[in-house]
This record gives C-alpha cells, sequence and structure tokens, in this order.
C-alpha cells in the first residue's frame, strides 16, 4: 500500500494541485480567505473570550496573540480532518471505476488545508511582530509543531476516509466530535497539564493539545514543553500505524462497498 | 506466439445483497438472533485468456456479469474466489472522463485523467497536439470543462485514453454516446491501438460493432461463461438465443417515466412485438409489416373512476436512445379499460421502414393530455436486413428511417437544354 503511495507521486501532486486551484477558482478574494477567517475570529475571540469571560486574566500573553496561536492549527486541523476523511466518498466515481492508490486520492484532500496554513502564518507572524513576541526561532518551532499535527491529522483522517466508504454516519458524527474536541484543547482558553483534575490528564492523551502548545510557546517567545510535545509526537506516531492498518484492511472492499 | 496478457482461472465473485449492518441488526445479533445476508454470484468459474494484439468482445444481457468482469480485471475490486494474472497496467477507457474537472481547463482535465492512467507529465505533454487534435479540440484548450459540449467531453476523454493507453484496455459501452461518426472513429482508433500491441476488451450492446472489432469474443450469462471462441461464431449463437427468448414482456414491474417519484396508475401490462401472422418476434425483416401489441388493464381494487377515452402512443427508439417514429391513436379510435378488466392495444406499422438494428418500443396512455402511464421500455426488437444484397438497405448508410421515393430519370440530348431558360427558348 505503501509502495503504491510512492509510485503515485506523480498523481498525488496532480490530484492535490487540482483541489487547490479548484477552491480558489471563481472567486473573488482567491486565497485571501486564508487571511480574513484567522483575522475575524481573532477579532470576535478576543471580544468574547478575551474580554467578556475575561480569560486574558488567566494567561501571561495578549489575548489576540493566544487566540490567534490556538485558532489557526485548529482550523488546519479542521479542514485537514474533513478534507482527508471525505475525500474517498467524493470521488466515489473514480473509486469504483479505476483502480490506482486509493490513499494517494485521500490524502489530495490535505493539500488546500495546507496552503491555507502557510497563508495563514502571515497573520500569525504579524500578530506576533505587533505584539514583538517571538523569534525566527520560535516560527520554526511553530511549523515544526505543525508537522506533529500532520502526523496526527493523517493518522485519523486515513482511518475515516476509509470508514467512511463504509458508514456514512462518521459525516454525521464528524461535526459534533470536532466540538467538543475543540472545547478539551487549549485553543480558546488554556488548560494547565500539570493540574489536578481530569482535563490535565487529557491533555496528555490529545496530540492536538500538545501541538498547539508547542506552536503557542514557539510564537509567544515562551519556553516549549518538550514532554507534552513528545508525548503528542508519539500518540500520533502509534495512531499513524494504527489508522494506514485500518484503512489496509478496508481498502479491499471500498469498491464494492462505496 | 504473442504475449498473454491476461489470464483468468475460475474467476468469481460474490455479492452480498441488502443494506449493511446497521444498529438495529447489531442489536438483533446481542439478542442471539442470527443474521445472514442473502448473497449471489455475479461472476462464477470464468476461465479465459487475452492476448496482446487481441480484441476480445464480452456480450450479455444486463446483469450478466460483464462490468463485474471489468472490473476484476481493472483491480477496482477483487475476486472471491480464483484469481486473474494481468501482465501490464489496465485503463478504462469509458471511465477516464470520469475524473473530469468542471472548473478544470480542458488542457488541465487532460493532464489529470493521463494521471489517472498512470502517465507522467512529459509524456503527455509529448502526446498533447494528437490528444487535442483528434479531439478537435484546438480551440477549447483553455476553456473549463464545465463549459465544453458533452460532445466535446467524451472525445476529449476517450483521445486521451486511446493516445495515451497501457497494455491493456477496457472498453465498457463506451460508444454508446456519441453519432455514428464518432463511433467510426473511435473504431478505427481502437484498431489502431490494437495494432500497436495492445490487448482489449470489449463490451457493447451493438453486436454490429462487436462482430466488425472484435477477434474473438465471450458470450456471459447470469454470471457464466457460456461460450468463448470466434467472434463470429459466438455472436451468431448468442443472436440466435436471443431469437428463441424473444417473449411478452411482463409490463407490471418495469420502470417508468415521467416525474420520479410520481406515482402512475401502471395501467400497461405487457407489450410485445409480432411479425404479420401475429406471432411475437424478436427479429423481423426489413421491410416486413410488423405489429406491436400492449395490454392495458386495471386491478379490481382501482379506484372506481371511469377511464375511457384513452389515447395510446407508441414510440420506437434506437439502441442510443434515439427517438425515431411515434405513432398516437386518433382521437375517433379511442380505448375505455373498466375496473378490474383489460383490453389490447395493437398498432400495425405497415412496413418495417426502420434500418437494421436493435430497437426499444416506448409506450404511453394518455386521457386527454394528462399521462397516465408511460413504459419507457415496453417492448424489444431488433429489425435484421437483407445483408449486402439488399441495395435499399445499404443504400441507407446512416439514416434509420426509409420514406417512399420514386425516382425518376430522364436522358436528355445535352446539358444545355437542361437548364429551364434553355428548354423556354426551345
Amino acid at each position: 500500500m505503501l509502495a503504491e503511495l510512492v509510485a503515485a507521486r506523480h498523481l498525488l501532486w496532480l490530484l492535490s494541485w487540482r483541489d487547490v486551484t479548484v477552491r480558489y477558482r471563481q472567486s473573488f478574494l482567491g486565497t485571501g480567505w486564508a487571511v480574513v477567517r484567522p483575522l475575524t475570529t481573532m477579532v470576535i475571540l478576543t471580544y468574547v473570550f478575551g474580554m467578556a469571560l475575561g480569560v486574558s486574566e488567566r494567561i501571561d500573553m495578549p489575548y489576540p496573540l493566544f487566540a490567534v496561536t490556538g485558532m489557526v492549527p485548529w482550523m488546519f486541523f479542521h479542514a485537514m480532518l474533513l478534507g482527508l476523511s471525505t475525500n474517498l466518498v467524493r470521488n466515489s466515481v473514480l473509486v469504483t471505476k479505476v483502480y490506482f492508490s486509493r490513499l494517494a486520492l485521500a490524502q489530495s484532500g490535505m493539500a488546500s488545508p495546507m496552503v491555507d496554513l502557510a497563508v495563514s502564518m502571515l497573520v500569525v507572524v504579524g500578530v506576533m511582530a505587533w505584539y514583538g513576541a517571538g523569534s525566527l526561532q520560535g516560527v520554526l518551532i511553530a511549523a515544526a509543531a505543525m508537522g506533529t499535527l500532520t502526523i496526527t491529522v493523517t493518522a485519523l483522517g486515513v482511518a475515516l476516509s476509509a470508514l467512511l466508504t463504509w458508514y456514512r454516519d462518521m459525516r454525521q458524527a464528524l461535526p459534533f466530535v470536532l466540538q467538543a474536541w475543540m472545547f478539551l484543547s487549549p485553543v480558546l482558553y488554556p488548560i494547565d497539564p500539570y493540574g489536578e483534575s481530569l482535563r490535565a490528564w487529557s491533555v496528555w492523551l490529545n496530540p492536538v493539545a500538545g501541538s498547539i502548545m508547542a506552536f503557542r510557546s514557539g510564537i509567544a517567545g515562551e519556553p516549549v514543553d518538550w514532554a507534552l510535545w513528545g508525548s503528542a509526537t508519539a500518540v500520533s506516531v502509534v495512531g499513524l500505524a494504527v489508522g494506514l492498518w485500518v484503512f489496509s484492511l478496508l481498502e479491499e472492499k471500498m469498491a464494492d462497498v462505496v | 506466439m504473442t504475449e498473454v496478457r491476461i489470464e483468468a482461472e475460475g474467476l468469481g465473485k460474490r455479492h452480498r445483497l441488502g443494506s449493511m449492518m446497521t444498529w438495529g441488526r447489531w442489536a438483533q445479533m446481542l439478542t442471539g438472533k442470527r443474521f445472514e445476508r442473502e448473497s449471489f454470484w455475479a461472476l462464477r468459474d470464468v476461465t479465459f485468456d487475452v492476448r496482446a494484439g487481441e480484441v476480445m468482445g464480452i456480450v450479455g444481457h444486463n446483469g450478466a456479469g460483464k462490468s463485474t468482469l471489468l472490473k476484476l480485471l481493472s483491480g477496482v475490486s477483487r475476486p472471491t474466489e480464483g484469481r486473474a494474472i494481468v501482465r501490464g497496467k489496465v485503463a478504462s477507457l469509458l471511465e477516464v472522463g470520469a475524473g473530469f474537472h468542471p472548473e478544470l481547463t480542458a488542457r488541465e482535465n487532460i493532464f489529470l485523467a493521463a494521471a489517472i492512467l498512470g502517465r507522467k507529465a512529459w509524456e503527455t505533454s509529448r502526446r498533447l497536439d494528437d490528444i487535442v487534435q483528434w479531439a478537435d479540440a484546438e480551440r477549447m484548450l483553455d476553456t473549463p470543462a464545465k463549459r465544453l459540449s458533452t460532445g466535446m467531453r467524451s472525445r476529449l476523454a476517450f483521445s486521451v485514453a486511446c493516445h495515451l493507453a497501457p497494455e491493456i484496455v477496457v472498453v465498457d459501452e463506451v460508444l454508446a454516446v456519441g453519432d455514428q461518426a464518432f463511433q467510426r472513429r473511435c473504431c478505427q482508433e481502437m484498431r489502431r491501438m490494437v495494432d500497436e500491441g495492445r490487448a482489449v476488451l470489449f463490451v457493447s450492446h451493438n453486436l454490429g460493432i462487436v462482430e466488425s472489432l472484435c477477434d474473438r469474443a465471450m458470450w456471459l450469462e447470469r454470471g457464466e461463461l457460456v461460450r468463448i471462441g470466434g467472434c463470429a461464431e459466438v455472436v451468431g449463437e448468442y443472436r440466435a438465443a436471443q431469437r428463441q427468448s424473444a417473449a411478452v414482456r411482463d409490463l407490471s414491474t418495469a420502470q417508468r417515466g415521467g416525474e420520479p417519484g410520481v406515482e402512475t396508475l401502471r395501467l400497461l401490462r405487457r407489450g410485445e412485438v409480432c411479425d404479420a401472422d401475429g406471432s411475437t418476434v424478436h427479429e423481423l425483416p426489413w421491410g416486413e409489416p410488423a405489429m406491436v401489441r400492449l395490454t392495458v388493464g386495471r386491478d379490481e381494487d382501482a379506484p372506481n373512476e371511469p377511464l375511457h377515452e384513452l389515447t395510446v402512443v407508441v414510440s420506437i427508439d434506437t439502441a442510443d436512445q434515439q427517438r425515431v417514429v411515434t405513432v398516437a391513436s386518433p382521437p375517433d379510435q379511442v380505448l375505455a379499460v373498466g375496473v378490474g378488466r383489460s383490453a389490447i392495444a395493437s398498432v400495425k406499422l405497415d412496413a418495417m421502414r426502420l434500418a437494421p438494428g436493435a430497437y426499444t418500443v416506448a409506450a404511453a396512455v394518455y386521457r386527454g393530455h394528462e399521462k397516465l402511464d408511460e413504459v419507457p421500455i415496453a417492448a424489444e426488437f431488433e429489425v435484421i436486413g437483407a445483408g449486402a444484397a439488399d441495395a435499399r438497405v445499404t443504400g441507407m448508410g446512416e439514416a434509420k428511417l426509409a420514406i417512399d421515393a420514386d425516382w425518376s430519370f430522364e436522358s436528355q440530348a445535352d446539358t444545355q437544354a437542361s437548364s429551364p431558360a434553355a428548354r423556354r427558348a426551345a
């Protein structure tokens, strides 16, 4: 299966390129959306969470910086997971008619969120510079944290994409699972991984939390919690192996059931 | 001895019937109820081989397992039993267009379709001119696919597939789209492809094309291989069997036309095509009279609404769904059907003026302008020609319908005399 994916890298590239170009065709703002979205959410979040709910008193950085370093990775995760998991079903015509690496087809759904992330990073770096925080080194750490998040999302998305060809329920479940997940992650407010509560524990098992916190530390120029990041990476890598295994199990009959 | 490209041994595929496991069924199983899903063999014990430089035709009725076989060979689905050794890459000719994205331009789609066939960008660039030229799409290259005509899209898809085809090509009813000129060009192109040493599997309901294109043929029936051998023999036998199985069609469960979801009255019960003697036939000789006979009936428990003054409309369509002719019963001859009764509507078509080929009969029942029932395929038949011996048939070319024509030829003294002015002067 993996050898097949390598052989199909040219196709993966073309399919990814197709997704990216098609997305911004006949659109006035084009990639500008990747700038507008995080900026507006940042403003809204700053008002609701930072000012009205008083989260800004519990953190030691400006809330807009906190919000943008939470929302940009989260939006990336969200878009990647949806793109990756629904790509096989959306292209079911291809799955049932032509044979080629299905893993490549599923993964081509990851391209446009990646482009969006790259553009959104401009906003992140802009906000970072505005507050005079961070450094080039910090940006590199943040980028590496997004690498971990990419592994996390691949692990989950690959398994989900195969499961979706069998059961469409996943599509019903996904939005609300993602919503719950966001509230369990330090996106809008901080979660202390060394606290007493159950939520502190969940942070260690939640690779999204580890990646977001590493991303945030890098951008804000704060010391990185390597242990937490390491745990996130380990969970993701194990998850990736499981995800690929699930995919290979379901791939065989995919064309018959999709 | 040429290379064997496909070797299939005892190939079989079992499909499960019914829906997949649901929560309710899991719950049932937990309470100890055994739950077994019905299954059927879409294909069973099929053994054959295909060599390089050969076209293998596959004939059979709908549901005979033709498409299943192609899916197994192209690797889209896996066989339940047996095995298929395929030496080389397989491309499906029809489905290349499936990857066409409406927002991408023709050029971008060509590259994408070629990549799905496993071609690298440089290989596609090298053949781009040929591909575009064959499809006649030079001026359309930078137009989004959504603005191309259906014909143009299928031409492009076919062209990409033909020019960049790998060693083995499967063609599933590709020629059902497009006009006859397009079909002829496709056939030529496929012949060229085969002459270059490719192996082609060709599925079609159009037996004429199968005969002219294929070297060998196999005949599938209910998933089983009935016959495999030289194309002419297999197609001949298949034709003979079809002729024998000519039967009255039961329309009570047939698919209805009209708006989806709108229940019709299901008045049409049976449909058949008869010859001059009134016996049900499948094949009609060219130029002979024929009759379409329909049984129209109402259930015992139908609402007691009077149904009289009914008009019956019968149309004849070609195999590629082009309407050739429509006849409606005249206003002074109306049909009436009482509750729990039935009636037979027959229409005699004086002489079959249709060109040799396969046709379907569509039937509809109207009350005034209100369509009460419609069946798109109420009967099927084939017009057989006297062959090349009949000059009238050969002269028809691509025409589907012949009309009465009186010819006259007059010889005249000189060319000048043929102009009206010259005649007046004389």
